[in-house]
């Protein structure tokens, strides 16, 4: 398995970050402090199959990239399919801030990063067949990306919730990858606006989202903001090994499957103001004034005016005031 | 303080995956055995009962199966000149499998298929408005004899086009001398029908359970290979 260390090593190695197949990583990006785990299934240990989830995440200079992909359980090298699609997915992201993406275009990089794995690797396309889930933020833009099943959620005033459905087929064990002839169909791409209510983005591929989301109503758990919440009072790297040892402890046995999951959460700096509850209402308030230590809030819904005592977390990581 | 941890309560339980299979079964009087209600010559034994004996098995195979006990949901249709609902779809629980007894004249094979057919569509339906995924619905066809009535020539392209579109998957199986092949063929475009090996109900309800217990572990686009060599052992071509 990787550590963070062989992480680095090997990123200092390649002078670039490079995706993740099985272990954990995390990083603090301008705004968001991120952690990515992949956990190699119960059901793909017993079989004796790899970890077939990849993910990358890199920070870019207003925020971050990244993407998750999950390799197909019938392709033979979906694992090397999902790594090569997580990275150009997430440089291609990262390289192109401010932009919404066409579907065709982002289909095309994620089929050209699986063609050559097969020409490097040998084998036909179809065998490198994986699912996309990416998100790009940049400053307040926030863009989605979704191709098959997993779930992009956002938690939003504290609650969780589905920005980008799973999407398979009728039955159980169908779904869409980026080797299918008819994937751009499929490709979910979207262009958000982040207001200051919404404080986390979490990518998870179909292993954990069994356990953490309703597939009758869409709820989506709490379990899934209050590991988001981690990030606040920990720093990335405590936050995101603390993950990877809840998702094998806790969602991998239930899920069977590769559980994989990128949780963003944002961080405020120094000289920010964490935005409030409105105490009256229950609307975001926006910040009055600072003083003494005490923040004077106004609310923009009923008017009232309230104050709260300016706080970080005692944990915040060194440097969390990038911005 | 810190507190990295979460309320497993918190987590969500979805129901498990199902797979719904319907055995539509043959209870004619020649499942007796006996020639003079139509038994092929040369039956050794009482087809029925070994037919019980192998649903019974199924039956146990399944609920001692930790993945297919969750997952299999088995409605069983007997049919002679008519169909009679046996048991509807639903886990196997502590519940015995029934025991089926010889009913009617005739094999109205046809009609039966429908029937099997209408409940699977409805059991999906219900799926669908409970939010409980779902695998490709399976349909067991066993016959000892040959169609005595035409209802056969309008659900075997039924069937046969909900198998092409992969939204069933049929395992149709001859018992005996004097089951017709070719009538059962019409249900299924993709697979030959078998003929069980003497009375082998059991064998064949083995490598169902098995099948079953393979397809309820499998992930999101795994293909499912059904292993066809253990067929070989209960079957004759």
């Amino acid at each position: 398995m990787n550590t963070i260390a062989d992480i680095s090593a090997s990123n200092a190695a390649h002078g670039v970050p490079r995706s993740i197949t099985e272990g954990c990583v995390s990083l603090q990006a301008p705004g968001w402090s991120v952690g990515a785990v992949a956990v190699r299934g119960t059901g793909h240990v017993r079989a004796g199959l790899p970890c077939q989830d990849a993910f990358r995440v890199t920070a870019t200079p207003d925020g971050f990239a990244a993407c998750l992909c999950d390799g197909a359980g019938s392709a033979e090298n979906s694992e090397l399919g999902a790594a090569a699609v997580a990275d150009a997915v997430c440089e291609f992201l990262a390289g192109h801030p401010g932009v919404a993406p066409e579907s065709q275009e982002v289909l095309k990089i994620a089929r050209a990063a699986a063609d050559s794995a097969a020409a490097r690797h040998g084998g036909e396309l179809a065998s490198y067949a994986c699912t996309v889930l990416a998100v790009l933020v940049d400053r307040n833009q926030l863009t989605t990306i979704h191709l098959g099943d997993g779930v992009i959620v956002a938690g939003v005033a504290g609650r969780p919730a589905v920005l980008s459905a799973p999407d398979r087929g009728e039955y159980a064990n169908t779904t869409y990858f980026v080797t299918d002839t008819r994937a751009e169909q499929h490709l979910r791409i979207q262009f958000l606006r982040l207001n200051d209510t919404v404080r986390s983005v979490v990518l998870m591929t179909d292993g954990p989202q069994r356990v953490l989301l309703q597939s009758r109503t869409g709820k989506v758990s709490q379990v899934v903001e209050g590991v988001a919440g981690w990030h606040d009072q920990a720093g990335h790297a405590v936050a995101t090994d603390a993950l990877e040892t809840t998702v094998s402890q806790k969602i991998a046995p239930r899920a069977q499957d590769d559980c994989s999951l990128i949780v963003a959460r944002r961080i405020w700096a120094e000289d920010e103001v964490i935005p409030a509850i409105c105490p009256s209402c229950a609307a975001w308030a926006t910040v009055g004034r600072r003083r003494n230590g005490r923040v004077s809030y106004h609310c923009p819904e009923c008017e009232s005016a309230f104050q709260k005592k300016r706080k970080r977390p005692s944990s915040a990581p060194p440097g969390a005031s990038t911005r | 303080m810190t507190n990295l941890n979460f309320r497993e309560c918190d987590l969500i339980d979805n129901p498990s995956t199902r797979i719904p299979i319907c055995l539509c079964l043959d209870v004619s009087p020649s499942m007796s055995g006996n020639p003079l209600f139509g038994a092929a010559p040369g039956t050794v034994g009482v087809p029925i009962d070994e037919l019980n004996r192998g649903v019974a098995a199924f039956f146990e195979a399944l609920r001692e199966d930790p993945s297919a006990h969750r997952a299999a949901e088995v409605a069983i249709v007997a049919y002679a000149d008519g169909q009679q609902l046996v048991r509807p779809f639903s886990t196997i629980d502590e519940d015995r499998a029934p025991v089926l007894q010889l009913n009617g004249n005739g094999t109205h094979i046809g009609s039966a298929v429908e029937h099997c057919l209408d409940l699977l569509e409805e059991r999906k339906r219900q799926y669908r408005s409970t939010g409980v995924e779902y695998f490709q619905p399976w349909l067991v066809l066993m016959t000892d004899g040959k169609p005595t009535d035409t209802s056969h020539v309008q659900a075997g392209p039924r069937a046969s086009a909900l198998v092409d579109d992969r939204k069933l998957t049929v395992f149709p199986i001859g018992i005996g001398n004097g089951a017709n092949l070719d009538a059962l063929a019409r249900f299924s475009p993709r697979t030959q029908p078998l003929r069980l090996d003497g009375l082998k109900f059991r064998e064949f309800f083995a490598w169902l359970s098995s099948s079953v217990s393979c397809v309820s572990r499998s992930q999101p686009d795994q293909s499912i290979t059904l292993d066809s060599s253990a067929i070989a052992g209960w079957t004759t071509l």
